[in-house]
């Protein structure tokens, strides 16, 4: 056998597992050793970029496998937001990142560490594209939990709006074709009885664009 | 805002000394009072063994092939952390999250690398905070006081807070843990009603089952696999439900449609490779433990009985020499003495199979050198099959009786005793002599109980007495000798005699179930005697 056909035999599942935990680990001291100045939101905002491609791609990875599933539990969505919006603040200080918990339910039913990721993938997307401001909510309404990001920012393209969370047509694309599909699988993934979860992209009339990730 | 880490004991776990510096830095400049970083499972176990942590922050990777999980595993299985003590596992992808779904066996929570000290701290906070609001009642849990945690659930559930449903599982664990079946049943009848979440499901199963309706359980279960595919601890009680019908094949192919999920604990991979050895499938069984102990070769969840499972497997396939050396392998690791009665009847299983009887018979002398009485019943079951090998047959069946009277309610009784019995266990041998060995200890206790009522004081202690004597962990048998000698001496006065074994078997009711209800009615009685 060649050095080819060994390393892309048996050992390559734990020579990539092996690889990403050590990047993983260097992102964690680039991101602590970033937080720890106060000049460098920018920079952090990029490692914690990379890191969640990294994420995306292994999920992506589980997709493809039939292994991405859902463990399905009551949490309180209030307290979700609430995270994320303390972890994204800092990344990105000039913006006001607004959680909004009025009507927002006791708990909902979902899987936590989903949710979180594609969460964290479109609040980023939509820090990214904000101008000055980033609101987050959750409320109940007749198809389920609805976790809602509006930004100020240009809103979503018309072409992405009519793509919505379907599979990227290139995936080779910078941007959020991939996360916007896979934050799609995860919603699809929340079903109870007849109804299936689901994302909704949608541009605000004041301008800006709103994320919808909706579970029963 | 004073964070809510202010004055926390906390143990990190960490092999990479940069993840450690950082973590310690941030943890120590929120205030906790106390932070001890180590690099390994070996330095965290001697730590837990003489402090108390509030928090246990563990890396999931820690090198040389050992993992946040199996030290998890082994602690929560073992209860040597309290159910107050948050475990967080910090990982670098997210798969190792579905690693399993036994509650023991899962973190609090999951951190994904990357995450900035803002976020660490604000994950903590709400784990804190709701550690904080559970604290009661998982000291009721600790203290197995089932009928206090179920009351405080009650109480909880009336609050309508958010850790609604964290009080719903704890509740219904409680019933189950107190033999209320039917209350359970009910108990998780309504969660599913709210919401047919995967947990409340294996419960209602599980509450099925205690109620004796096994196809209804099994429904379920199948149910909770086709619906919500994560749910590892449906796979395994499952195949637990089947093998107990003699459906070995069947049980079979559902852990191993677990195991394409996830890996596995320990204990499914045992089970699975006393279902593969049950239903011939010995290269099977070799494959998957001798796997099985090289991945947590250097954890603490290996057990002397995995080698003895490996063993078997190989002398079952004609393999003595491999047997052995596996054999000799583990008794580098395992040298306590129960340990050493296990791998001396391996020996004498594997000599025997190779015609030696002269060593099969040494082997057998130097396991039996002990006392076998109250020896724990996987130990006790080895020894057994070394005297099945040596045509010892009535012997190996009175010491499968008393292990079976010992602990009557192991759940996997019926696939330790069909494993020892091998090929002649086929059928309803195995449950017959389950069955009948429930049958005799049920009625020497009922016939010690009613002596006892019928003030037949004397005849019920020595009944009560001797029995518990024998099986020193069937806590039925040792509370209602308790009680009997109890009120033997609030009749007929103190006799120091009766007095220190009354107290013996009190203490031995206590240490092992604390919360068991029969301690109020021995302790009455004692208080009377003081009087």
């Amino acid at each position: 056998m060649n050095d080819h056909g060994g390393i892309m035999g048996s050992d390559f599942p734990l020579l990539s597992s092996a690889i990403l935990h050590e990047v993983k680990n260097h992102l964690t001291e680039l991101q602590w050793r970033l937080a720890a100045r106060s000049d460098a939101s920018a920079e952090q905002a990029l490692v914690a970029n990379c890191a969640q491609r990294l994420t995306d791609l292994l999920l992506a990875q589980r997709d493809v496998s039939g292994l991405l599933l859902a463990d399905i539990d009551a949490h309180c969505p209030a307290d979700l937001l609430q995270e994320l919006a303390t972890g994204y603040a800092g990344l990105f200080p000039t913006l006001t990142v607004d959680v909004q918990l009025d009507n927002a339910p006791v708990t909902a039913f979902y899987d936590a560490f989903l949710v979180r990721l594609a969460l964290g993938n479109a609040l980023h997307n939509a820090c990214h594209h904000a101008r000055k401001q980033v609101q987050l909510s959750v409320h109940s309404s007749n198809e389920g939990t609805v976790f809602q990001m509006t930004d100020d920012g240009p809103g979503f393209p018309s072409d992405f709006l009519a793509q919505g969370a379907a599979a990227p047509s290139n995936p080779g694309q910078t941007g959020t074709g991939l996360g916007l599909y896979l934050a799609g699988r995860i919603a699809a993934l929340h079903r109870l009885g007849e109804h299936t979860g689901r994302v909704e992209l949608a541009n605000a009339k004041a301008g800006g664009g709103i994320f919808r990730l909706i579970v029963p | 805002m004073l964070s809510r880490l202010y004055g926390k004991r906390i143990l990190l776990i960490e092999d990479q000394e940069m993840m450690r510096n950082q973590l310690r830095l941030s943890m120590t400049s929120v205030g906790c009072k106390r932070l001890l970083a180590v690099t390994s499972i070996q330095l965290a176990l001697e730590a837990i063994e003489t402090e108390t942590f509030d928090l246990i922050l563990c890396d999931y990777n820690l090198g040389e092939n050992t993992n946040g999980q199996q030290f998890l595993e082994f602690v929560r299985s073992r209860e040597l952390i309290s159910r107050n003590t948050l475990f967080i596992m910090i990982t670098a992808e997210q798969s190792y999250q579905k690693v399993m779904l036994v509650a023991e066996c899962t973190p609090d929570d999951y951190l994904l690398k990357p995450f900035t000290p803002a976020q660490l701290n604000v994950r903590v906070d709400r784990l804190i905070e709701r550690q904080e609001a559970l604290e009661g009642l998982n000291r009721a849990c600790d203290q197995r006081r089932w009928d206090l945690v179920i009351a405080k659930c009650d109480k909880l559930l009336t609050e309508r807070n958010k850790y609604v449903f964290d009080v719903h599982k704890i509740k219904g664990e409680a019933l189950l843990k107190s033999g209320r079946a039917a209350d359970a049943r009910q108990h998780y009848e309504t969660v599913v009603l709210q919401r047919p979440l995967g947990w409340a499901k294996v419960g209602l199963a599980r509450a099925l089952e205690a109620e004796g309706d096994v196809d209804g359980a099994c429904k379920i279960l199948r149910e909770i696999i086709v619906e919500s595919p994560m749910v590892m601890q449906a796979y395994d009680l499952l195949a637990r439900l089947l093998a107990n019908s003699n459906k070995h094949a069947e049980a079979m192919a559902i852990l191993h449609k677990a195991g394409e999920i996830s890996p596995g604990t320990m204990s499914r991979l045992r089970s699975l490779t006393t279902l593969a050895m049950g239903s011939g499938h010995n290269d099977i069984a070799e494959q998957v433990m001798s796997n099985a102990i090289l991945v947590n070769q250097y954890s603490p969840v290996r057990d002397v009985g995995d080698y003895a499972l490996l063993s078997k497997a190989l002398v079952n396939q004609k393999k003595g020499d491999a047997a052995l050396d596996v054999v000799k392998q583990a008794r580098k690791g395992f040298t306590d003495s129960d340990s050493n009665v296990v791998l001396d009847a391996t020996e004498c299983v594997i000599y025997q199979r190779a015609g030696d009887n002269e060593k099969a018979t040494a082997a057998l002398t130097r396991a039996m050198v002990s006392d076998m009485t109250g020896i724990p019943l996987d130990v006790a079951m080895s020894v057994a099959e070394a005297l099945l090998a040596v045509g010892r047959e009535n012997d190996a069946l009175s010491l499968i009786k008393q292990a079976i009277q010992n602990t009557p309610n192991d759940h996997n009784l019926m696939q330790k005793v069909q494993a020892v019995l091998g090929t002649d266990g086929k059928g309803d041998r195995a449950a017959d002599i389950i069955a009948s060995s429930r049958r005799e200890i049920i009625q020497l206790n009922n016939e010690g109980v009613r002596k006892a009522d019928a003030g037949q004081f004397d005849e019920a202690v020595t009944l009560l007495s001797a029995a518990a004597d024998r099986l020193p962990n069937n806590l039925q048998i040792v509370g209602n000798a308790a009680l009997a000698l109890a009120q033997f001496m609030v009749r007929d006065g103190v006799d120091s005699e009766r007095l220190n074994n009354c107290l013996r078997y009190r203490n031995s009711l206590a240490e092992q179930s604390s919360g068991d209800p029969k301690l109020r009615q021995i302790d009455v009685n004692l208080q009377r005697l003081k009087r």
